[in-house]
């Protein structure tokens, strides 16, 4: 191991090939692959395949999850007649979603790189009392935490207001944890020593060191937190119809019982779009990261 | 030398804008976490009643608790349940998540959509779609639907579990995680993402030189990939365990969650403080094995 680590600083050559496979070996590799892909698609086609069966077939027991014999667009044809029937227009709800999903994220990843930065890479008061209190943190999940916050929102007075989206995303210990770790590993002091020599300001060593070598950890957290809030819903704090985000939509359609099933399904197929679009742009971007090639040996 | 020269030292600098820069996480962390814990807590030794006079809370000492730990028949059974099931899951689901991102993390074609139908279970499952896929007929029913569809039940896996003479709890986790296999594999997205972003941060440099001093991959894995990816494995599985332990599903959570649709708040909590306890306990076991064994072991490279 010594003998490699010297030699760590040898120069990079041309070649990004990692080590070579023979023909079986990349045979199986793909075998392999594609097994567990079509494995992870089953819930995905069990989706769409229930968005395009007619009624009868819905209420086949035991049920026929993953085929349809007379498949029917009827359900999607129906969303519109169930929509209409909302007391406020779709394009409100879209609009609730959307800006939730995109301001929140937006927050929740700046506001937690910008605590992560302070956490790993200066020596503040109570640093690890603060990261204590984040990794306990991280063992709750809301519902716990439902009535005690609800008094809360209710002393700020920001019930029934978009706030009670957002307010949240400030205190992401998930976010926190995620980027200290990478932190630590990845960002050199060093680096940051350099850049303030050079005359880089606070926020310019933010910006323009920690922010593109963090890159990978940024779109990461990113997908997760769009996850997360494209899925929140109003839970007991939201009383005006004009606050209520698309996942209250699918519900109401989803209680209208079993006969809503294929529509409520038609819902979900539709709502699974975005986050599968934030997905492919951030993951994709992943690779043209600088990685921890901030420091050249 | 430099220092003296510019107005202000990175020490100055960091005085300065650290408090700054961490201070509104501060402020939603007490407002919207600290403070509702300390009130579950109290909640917990109390009781809740909705009266004329709104919400009405009354300390009762350790009755709560009393209650769920004598007085209930139930509730240490399901947290014994729910133990268990996170020593069957956890492991299975590093296992699956790793294999699977090192192959999802070579260089060919069509990576993105391979991640991509990985991801995919991840995206369903948070939203109310995996409900509905787990109350299609009674869940048994649902299970064998998926096996027969994907051919999983041509090998009947515990014929072929005996026929292998393990020790018999081997054999019995083997049998358990097989039988959730479907719910493991499809919870394993999140993790093979973490354990990507990782992987994606090891320099290319590092497997360069393996290569020319001659490791063969199972060599490069264990002397470059495992030691620099010991610190987002410790992510991962506290990642896991949390998962796992506060998931909806879990029997203890859902017991607590039944007790407060009866508006029996203090006992809901109790419960859950209870076991948070057992987990808590467990998290700093496996933070202080990460300190004291690994960094110890590979210091700097970690």
């Amino acid at each position: 191991m010594k003998k490699l680590r010297k030699l760590l600083h040898l120069p990079r050559g041309n070649e990004a090939k990692r080590y070579t496979r023979n023909k079986f070996g990349n045979v199986m590799y793909f075998v392999v692959l594609f097994a567990a892909g079509i494995f992870s698609l089953l819930p995905m086609i069990y989706c769409v395949v229930t968005s395009f069966k007619p009624l009868d077939e819905l209420l086949v027991f035991p049920p026929t999850l993953f085929t349809v014999k007379r498949p029917t667009i009827a359900n999607f044809l129906a969303l519109p007649d169930l929509i209409s029937s909302l007391s406020v227009p779709l394009s409100r709800y879209v609009f609730n979603s959307v800006f939730i999903a995109v301001v929140g994220t937006v927050l929740c990843v700046l506001f937690s790189a910008m605590s992560a930065f302070v956490l790993s890479k200066t020596d503040i008061k109570h640093k690890g009392l603060i990261f204590t209190v984040i990794q306990f943190a991280l063992l709750f999940n809301s519902y716990t935490l439902a009535i005690p916050q609800y008094i809360i929102y209710s002393t700020l007075g920001v019930i029934n207001t978009y706030f009670v989206y957002l307010l949240p995303t400030l205190a992401s210990s998930m976010g926190v944890f995620l980027m200290k770790q990478y932190m630590d590993g990845y960002v050199p002091d060093a680096l940051i020593e350099a850049a303030h020599i050079d005359g880089a300001d606070w926020f310019q060593i933010f910006g323009k060191i920690i922010l593109p070598i963090i890159k990978p950890c940024v779109l990461t957290l990113t997908l997760f937190t769009f996850l997360g809030l494209w899925n929140v819903g109003s839970a007991g704090t939201i009383f005006s119809e004009q606050l209520k985000t698309l996942p209250t939509v699918m519900s109401t359609i989803a209680t209208g019982g079993l006969a809503r099933t294929g529509s409520s399904m038609a819902v979900s197929v539709i709502m699974m779009i975005p986050p599968i679009l934030v997905y492919l742009i951030s993951q994709s971007s992943i690779k043209e990261t600088m990685g921890s090639a901030g420091i050249k040996g | 030398m430099f220092g003296k020269s510019k107005p202000k030292s990175l020490e100055r600098l960091k005085e300065r804008y650290a408090y700054m820069f961490i201070s509104p996480w501060i402020f939603g962390m007490i407002v919207f976490f600290l403070y509702p814990i300390f009130h579950s807590v109290y909640l917990s030794f109390s009781k809740m009643s909705i009266g004329t006079e709104g919400v009405i809370t009354q300390f009762l000492g350790i009755e709560n608790y009393y209650k769920i730990l004598v007085t209930d028949p139930d509730y240490l059974d399901s947290v014994l349940e729910a133990f268990k099931s996170m020593f069957v899951s956890v492991p299975f689901i590093l296992v699956v998540s790793m294999v699977l991102a090192l192959l999802l993390n070579g260089s060919y074609k069509g990576r993105i959509f391979y991640r991509g139908l990985y991801f995919l279970p991840v995206i369903i499952a948070s939203g109310t779609v995996l409900q509905l896929f787990l109350t299609a007929g009674s869940t048994n029913a649902t299970q064998a639907a998926v096996s027969d569809a994907a051919g999983f039940d041509l090998i009947d896996f515990d014929a072929v579990l005996s026929g292998l003479n393990l020790p018999s709890f081997i054999e019995d986790y083997l049998s358990l995680a097989l039988s959730e296999i479907f719910m493991l594999v499809w919870q394993s997205g999140i993790q093979t993402i973490l354990i990507i972003a990782g992987l994606q941060s090891i320099p290319e440099l590092h497997y360069e030189v393996a290569r020319v001093e001659g490791a063969n991959a199972w060599e490069t894995f264990w002397f470059v990939t495992f030691p620099q990816l010991i610190r987002t494995m410790v992510l991962v599985v506290i990642f896991s365990i949390i998962e796992v332990c506060a998931a909806n599903t879990n029997e203890v959570i859902s017991a607590a969650y039944r007790k407060f649709n009866d508006i029996e708040y203090g006992v809901g909590s109790a419960m859950l403080w209870f076991y948070y306890i057992f987990v808590a306990a467990i998290m700093v076991i496996i933070f202080l094995i990460y300190q004291k064994v690994f960094v110890k072991k590979w210091g700097e490279s970690a």
